[in-house]
């Protein structure tokens, strides 16, 4: 009987699948895959956990036999690397900066989500209907787009309404200098899919911010007419005249997740 | 024998030293940069990364998905039942094929493993070429996404389907008369399986590889299975479902590697695409029928979205671009991007990834183009 030589390159494969297991767990553990992810994809996430902590060990298995590699081969680093460099940089969320690079959402054709958790069978509708006129508006989270998307939609519905809203400042090309997007990325499956949905606020000291500050602001809605920079094509949108800003609040979660489909 | 050891087939000198310095190597490089970026102020960078990650934590559990279906049908799914089930006339197959995504409805990660395995198990080219393209659009989850990105339009919901369906349809039948669409698989990928190319695997087959033992031979594993001979049966044995189990997981462990090595580059193509690609640039072509279909379909290849996302962020495109070019970016982005053209490129030829791409885009383009003639027509 022949003595088993452990595939050591074998091994490392089996090593580094269960690296990117654990990597994925510690995600899901912390909640950071929030991050990267909707909350409807982490069941996919912990199926791959599953998935890789299986392929680990029936890996591993082989190797201890002497079956495999004896060397690793460098395709290996392919999926080294990327585990490293997530684990030594750590999980950032997505910045201001990637609502440059995508086109804004200021009106939305998207059909509104049912919302769920502790949102669950609430609406937009209803959420109009028992704010009175001359309370505040809060921005819900559950309910963000779809609110951004009606004001631009049916901006009648909103004027002379008191709103609050938190978001991140967001400059864009032919903007006069008060009047910034309030902004917040809404992410559909990943964050690869981020969009900015805007609403469109307006005060004197706006002229002062850079863009990517993190605010709360609070004013009336007022309708107002609105030339796309992109498309020149006018419109009247619902715009936000500011008289109180939190600098520095942010939402408990940086992105905005659209309900459950 | 001492043999060339860069030869066809051998990714790496057989000295095993040098496989361990190259991951030390990378994984002290990527180490240094990842604690660079976390100490240093990099938008760009920091944006970069969450992307690329979102990708791949998106695409995983898809791609273990798809593997672990190619495994089992490997295993367990003989080329004699697929020719079996097979329908009888083309027209039909073409047909079924296109709607297969309704019985397994898989993204366009998972297809490309499971087309890879129907193929070497002897589906014919026409038809795994229609379930390649069809399966990431004509599925119900990506059409109900579809539903609900455009507002409830059920329009768009059928236009989408159907022009996924008709292309792929389309493309598979043309495949078909094609002498690349005899043979599309490399040699490697051909009769076996694709991971007994890559030898991870540690079960019976003999085979070229490149693999255990660091030098260059033809060899047969049976060799490594003297060690345990009272390991598994094998194949040739009577296995039960244990054997049949681990059997199929010790593929699927072995490609991942080959699948999964080409998404992360195809995600770090699409991550850095999606970082330093302005959309807005593109706007300025919004409103030529041509160029707007062209634009976003060059957009959709280089951003490589899941399906079931696409629409979303196709519906913010439609105040900007003409209503062809939104269609064309649904229909082509499932078919043909970066990742996934490097997942073709690993198992199948580069002449027909390169003959499919052609195809494709000419067909989603031409189908852009129709959908914003009649637009047009009807607006007039």
């Amino acid at each position: 009987m022949r003595k088993t030589i452990i595939a050591y390159g074998t091994a490392a494969w089996a090593a580094i699948l269960l690296a990117w297991a654990l990597w994925m767990l510690r995600l899901l553990a912390s909640g950071e895959v929030l991050l990267y992810l909707h909350p409807r994809m982490k069941i996919f996430v912990w199926f791959a956990v599953l998935g890789f902590l299986v392929l680990s060990a029936t890996t591993a298995w082989s190797a201890l036999r002497g079956r495999g590699r004896r060397a690793p081969r460098a395709g290996y680093a392919v999926f080294l690397v990327p585990l490293v460099l997530a684990i030594a940089g750590g999980p950032r969320a997505l910045g201001a900066d990637a609502a440059d690079t995508r086109l804004m959402r200021i009106s939305s054709p998207a059909a509104p989500l049912t919302p769920s958790g502790p949102s669950a069978g609430r609406t937009l509708e209803s959420i109009l209907a028992s704010t009175a006129p001359g309370s505040v508006l809060f921005f819900e989270d559950d309910f963000h787009s779809a609110m951004a998307a009606d004001m631009a939609a049916t901006p009648d519905r909103y004027e002379g309404r008191r709103l609050s809203l938190v978001g991140f400042a967001h400059r864009v090309l032919g903007l006069p200098a008060d009047q910034v997007f309030l902004t917040r990325l809404l992410i559909t499956c990943c964050a690869a899919d981020a969009e900015p949905v805007c609403v469109l606020a307006s005060w004197p000291s706006a002229a002062e911010l850079k863009g990517g500050e993190w605010m709360r602001v609070t004013g009336v809605a007022k309708r107002t007419a609105y030339r796309n920079p992109y498309t020149g094509k006018d419109s009247s949108i619902s715009m936000i005249l500011v008289d109180e800003v939190v600098p520095g609040e942010k939402p408990a979660s940086p992105y905005l997740y659209p309900g459950q489909f | 024998m001492t043999g060339d050891i860069y030869a066809r087939g051998r990714r790496f000198p057989a000295n095993p030293a040098w496989g361990w310095l190259v991951l030390a190597g990378a994984a002290a490089a990527s180490a240094a940069a990842g604690l660079l970026a976390r100490r240093a102020n990099f938008p760009g960078l920091s944006d970069f990364t969450t992307v690329f990650f979102s990708i791949l934590l998106e695409a995983f559990p898809f791609i273990l998905l798809g593997t672990l279906i190619s495994s089992a049908i490997h295993i367990l799914v003989s080329a004699e039942t697929i020719a079996r089930i097979l329908p009888r006339s083309r027209l039909t197959g073409l047909l079924a094929a296109s709607a297969a995504g309704f019985a397994f409805p898989i993204c366009e990660c998972a297809n490309v493993p499971v087309t890879r395995r129907l193929l070497a198990k002897g589906l014919p080219a026409p038809l795994a070429v229609t379930f390649l393209l069809a399966v990431a659009i004509v599925n119900p989850v990506v059409l109900f996404s579809t539903w609900v990105a455009f507002g409830g339009n059920l329009g768009m919901v059928l236009l989408r389907g159907f022009l996924g369906m008709g292309i792929a349809v389309l493309t598979g039948w043309i495949v078909g008369f094609l002498p690349i669409g005899r043979q599309p698989l490399r040699e490697a990928s051909r009769g076996g399986a694709v991971e007994e190319r890559e030898c991870e695997c540690g079960h019976d087959h003999d085979h070229e590889c490149d693999c255990s033992q660091d030098n260059d031979h033809h060899h047969d594993h049976e060799i490594e299975r003297d060690a345990n001979p009272d390991a598994d049966v094998g194949r040739t044995g009577k296995r039960g479902a244990a054997d049949i189990a681990l059997e199929i997981l010790s593929h699927a462990g072995a490609e991942i590697y080959s699948v999964g090595r080409y998404l992360i580059l195809g995600a770090a193509v699409a991550a850095l695409m999606q970082t330093i690609l302005p959309r807005a640039a593109l706007v300025g072509v919004g409103a030529s029928p041509l160029l707007s279909v062209a634009a976003l379909m060059a957009l959709a290849y280089l951003l490589s979205l899941c399906s079931e996302a696409d629409a979303f962020i196709a519906a913010t495109f439609a105040g900007y671009f003409t209503p062809g070019a939104v269609m064309a970016f649904m229909v082509y982005g499932p078919m043909m991007d970066v990742k996934n053209t490097l997942m073709l490129l690993d198992g199948f030829k580069p002449r027909f990834v390169a003959v499919l791409f052609t195809l494709v885009t000419a067909a989603c383009l031409g189908a852009g183009l129709l959908v914003n003639l009649l637009v047009a027509g009807n607006a007039a």
